[in-house]
């Protein structure tokens, strides 16, 4: 059995001398790597960045000398939120504590405050309008203020996913959304991509959470008008000839190696699951449990060692 | 330009302008300078000096403002004389038959009015004084008497405290204003309930709403432009968060003006019009202003001017900076001014404006989480003295000391000081509301507390008369009494436990404890007979921890829940 890498600084060449620079304390050389960086991968290199430890007396630093560093600003606001939701862990509402969720707002305010100064310096930051989804949801601000924030982003960089994916979970009922609005919206921005490109997997990932509110029915996922959408997302996306690895496809790859095993579709799983290697995400899997496990049982069933 | 005048020993401004002869005379007095338990005054005093005039076919009109009460008329020369000259004699011997009927007539405007955002800002940023008032009813006209109301005319509307402006080629001939002498009444202080700015307090509106100080002067003026253009910009043409926005600038001081932004939205989208504000706030605090923006709005302002100039509009202004003891600003004065002004100013001037500021959201939660503070709504401290248990709600206490009353209700207070208090409002039931300073009010309702009845004659007797404001009998279902509550419900409240946490969560670990009971004993029998007593205590071991987890858990729940 080949081993599996879920390592992002294995898959994506970025990574290494981004953390190696923030380790060093050196933020000229977090800049060279994030201002080399296309707008999606640059912001998914800064909030893979903000999940490093311990960034928030380096990053204000970083601020008093220039206010303006939009880079600064939008790591250290997704820094905080990263802390945020951990405080809050992933449980239920109903099982975190009160002390717990003051902690939690506090941290989100504590963000969206250095966020709020950031976007008003640098207008046009996809990275920091992203960082302020989470925000938004966590504080719950409601869906006329992420709506209104994806807009600001949206008017200067159209199809950005990363933001994408956060509006798409804003508009799941769980945040107060409906159904129609979040499928609509990954509709929607699936087909205003140009093909080739990975947007298309906001489709699997509406159906990847209806799947889960309907506690993990084998039976929505087998339908055959999901499995023919499915199908469709794939192909304008990743069967797409213009299909790149731009940074987290992987990620992108594997919510659909997920969607179509759970729909038991092993040939297009087999597909998906030939094109990953070796390579796998946490996220989508760990719906399933510990992702190394699921990985390999759901790569067996595709007929891939 | 503007000449000065003057009639009758009343200041006068005059300026030729296209159309129709207008004219204004402009006292001193305002909501501002009244207190809470006698609010209304001005206004009584306006509406019984226009009351001769009902029957006529005149254009004209009076405002009672924060800081001023104003009559103003259209017409030809005769007219406006006919008009001035009348308001005068009426100032000068009110027509006290009409009082009672002119203080329905004031029930009657209030009632169809509401308050607006400008008010509800005025009351959280100054409190229950000043400039804080017009966010109140006119509580005081009920108790407003004719030697009051003589009184307070003789004070305000004097010669000296007025000042008399005419749009039209000269001061209508005949025109006398026959005013009594007295003072220029300066400006009241404003007060402040603000501990910290910026701040914010949210409140039901159909608007958003904000304000701040300025210092007195063409920067901020052109920045109130500023602020107004780019609200119109960003909130209502590119995200169509709002559809009427504006801005508008009263003076405080001789010196400082209040600018206050209001930006209407509907219902669904007025968290996105909080966020939307709090963003063009920010963008403005860190500078993020243009030349081109600069030179935009120092454009339209010079036209505005001089279109003003030409119809007259600038007079008014300029009447009242006159009556604050300011001098006449001619308008090419003006125009130099404004052209004077950089990009820097607005600079400097929105960092001021930001941090000065005070919001009213519509929605909660607000900004908190973009740095502004919670207007306080409670206080710090309760004051010592007899505690009365409210009924059926335990936990509620009223708390009544000789410093004041304090109103403690989950370990939060409402208290009011007598040495600070605005105003209390007694209804002939016994039911009482105090309003401080601050704007911080408690109410007692005698029938809700056990044994008080006895210890209001005490808090009667600690308040004068002219903070006294007797109203109204209310209709015996707007006087609250204590709600019978089944004792399930009230034993419930006591231990302050949601009813589904005991279905799902108190019963079980109960069941569990019992059955851990059980096997305890079980166990003791078994250790005397010394059978099997190995694997019993491992089924209480595992039934005890499934217990004590339950009991955590559910412990964690309703700590959330409460």
């Amino acid at each position: 059995m080949s081993t599996l890498i879920f390592d992002p600084a294995l898959m994506y060449a970025e990574v290494t001398p981004l953390i190696s620079a923030l380790t060093r304390r050196d933020w000229a050389g977090c800049r060279t790597v994030l201002d080399a960086a296309p707008a999606t991968a640059r912001t998914r290199l800064i909030v893979l960045g903000g999940e490093q430890s311990d960034l928030d007396g380096f990053l204000r630093g970083v601020l008093r000398e220039a206010p303006d560093d939009g880079a600064a600003a939008a790591m250290l606001g997704s820094h905080l939120t990263t802390v945020a939701w951990q405080i809050r862990s992933r449980k239920q509402a109903q099982f975190v504590g009160r002390d717990q969720f003051r902690a939690f707002h506090e941290m989100l305010a504590a963000a969206e405050e250095v966020l709020v100064d950031g976007a008003a310096r640098n207008p046009a930051d996809a990275a920091m309008w992203t960082a302020r989804m989470p925000t938004a949801r966590g504080l719950e601000l409601g869906q006329p203020e992420a709506r209104r924030r994806y807009d600001r982003l949206s008017a200067v960089e159209p199809n950005h996913l990363p933001a994408q994916e956060h509006l798409l979970q804003q508009l799941c009922p769980k945040w107060g959304g409906t159904w129609e609005t979040a499928f609509t919206f990954a509709r929607d921005a699936m087909r205003a991509a140009p093909p080739g490109s990975p947007n298309a997997v906001l489709v699997a990932e509406a159906h990847l959470e209806r799947w889960v509110d309907a506690n993990g029915s084998d039976a929505y996922m087998r339908s055959a008008e999901v499995i023919a959408e499915l199908h469709e997302a794939a192909q304008t996306s990743i069967w797409h000839a213009g299909f790149g690895r731009a940074h987290g496809w992987v990620r992108v790859l594997s919510t659909f190696a997920m969607v179509f095993s759970l729909a038991d579709d092993q040939p297009a799983a087999e597909r998906v699951f030939a094109a990953l290697g070796g390579f796998a995400t946490k996220r989508p899997w760990d719906y399933l449990g510990d992702p190394a496990a699921v990985v390999r049982e759901r790569r067996r069933r595709a007929g891939i060692g | 330009m503007i000449e000065q005048h003057e009639v009758d020993g009343v200041p006068t401004l005059l300026a030729p302008a296209d159309g129709p002869m207008r004219a204004g005379l402009v006292f001193r007095v305002g909501q501002a300078d009244e207190t809470l338990a006698r609010k209304g005054i001005t206004h009584l005093v306006e509406h019984l000096a226009l009351f001769s005039f009902g029957a006529t076919d005149y254009h004209y009109n009076g405002v009672t403002g924060n800081a001023y009460t104003l009559f103003h008329t259209q017409g030809d020369s005769e007219e406006i004389a006919t008009f001035l000259t009348g308001v005068c004699a009426s100032l000068r011997d009110l027509p006290m038959t009409r009082v009672a009927t002119e203080k329905e007539i004031l029930r009657t405007e209030a009632s169809g009015r509401g308050t607006s955002v400008g008010d509800g800002l005025g009351l959280w940023r100054h409190g229950a004084r000043d400039f804080g008032l017009s966010g109140y009813p006119e509580w005081g006209l009920q108790s407003i008497t004719e030697d009051d109301l003589r009184s307070w005319a003789s004070r305000y509307f004097t010669r000296e405290n007025a000042v008399l402006w005419v749009v039209g080629d000269a001061v209508p001939t005949g025109l006398r204003l026959d005013l009594p002498a007295g003072a220029r009444m300066p400006l009241p202080q404003p007060s402040s309930a603000l501990p910290r700015t910026p701040a914010f307090f949210a409140s039901p509106s159909n608007a958003l709403g904000w304000d701040t100080v300025l210092p007195r002067d063409t920067e901020s003026a052109v920045f109130a432009d500023m602020v107004e253009r780019r609200m119109f910009r960003e909130l209502r043409q590119e995200a169509g968060l709002s559809y009427t926005v504006g801005v508008s600038s009263e003076l405080l001081t001789a010196d400082t003006v209040l600018v206050t932004a209001i930006a209407d939205a509907l219902p669904e989208k007025q968290g996105a019009l909080l966020g939307g504000f709090v963003d063009l706030m920010a963008a403005l605090r860190v500078g993020r202003i243009t030349e081109d923006e600069v030179t935009a709005v120092l454009g339209k302002r010079c036209d505005d001017l001089s279109q003003a100039e030409k119809n007259g509009g600038r007079l008014p202004g300029q009447a009242l900076n006159l009556l604050v003891g300011n001098e006449i600003e001619q308008l090419d004065e003006v125009l130099a001014q404004t052209r004077a002004v950089t990009r820097d100013d607005m600079v400097e001037r929105a960092a001021e404006a930001y941090g000065k500021g005070l919001l009213l959201t519509p929605v909660v939660p607000g900004p908190a989480w973009a740095g502004y503070a919670a207007a306080p709504t409670r206080s710090e401290q309760a004051v010592d003295g007899t505690a009365y248990r409210g009924r059926p709600d335990g936990d509620r206490r009223l708390i009544i000391g000789s410093d004041g009353v304090t109103l403690a209700d989950h370990g939060e207070f409402a208290t009011v000081r007598f040495d600070a208090l605005a105003a209390m409002l007694a209804w002939p039931d016994g039911g009482r509301r105090l309003i401080g300073h601050d704007a911080i009010a408690v109410s007692i309702e005698p029938s809700l507390y056990r044994g008080l009845s006895a210890a209001m004659t005490a808090v009667d007797r600690r308040v004068p008369d002219d903070l006294r404001v007797d109203m109204p009998p209310r209709s015996p279902d707007m006087i609250p009494s204590p709600a019978r509550v089944p004792w399930r419900r009230r034993l419930r409240a006591r231990l302050r436990v949601p009813h589904v946490a005991i279905l799902k969560l108190i019963l079980p670990s109960a069941m569990l404890s019992l059955a851990c009971l059980a096997l305890a004993i079980g166990i003791a029998v078994v250790g005397f007979t010394g059978d099997r007593a190995l694997q019993s205590v491992a089924a209480f071991g595992i039934l005890l921890v499934a217990a004590a987890r339950y009991a955590r858990r559910a412990r964690a729940v309703i700590r959330a829940m409460r």
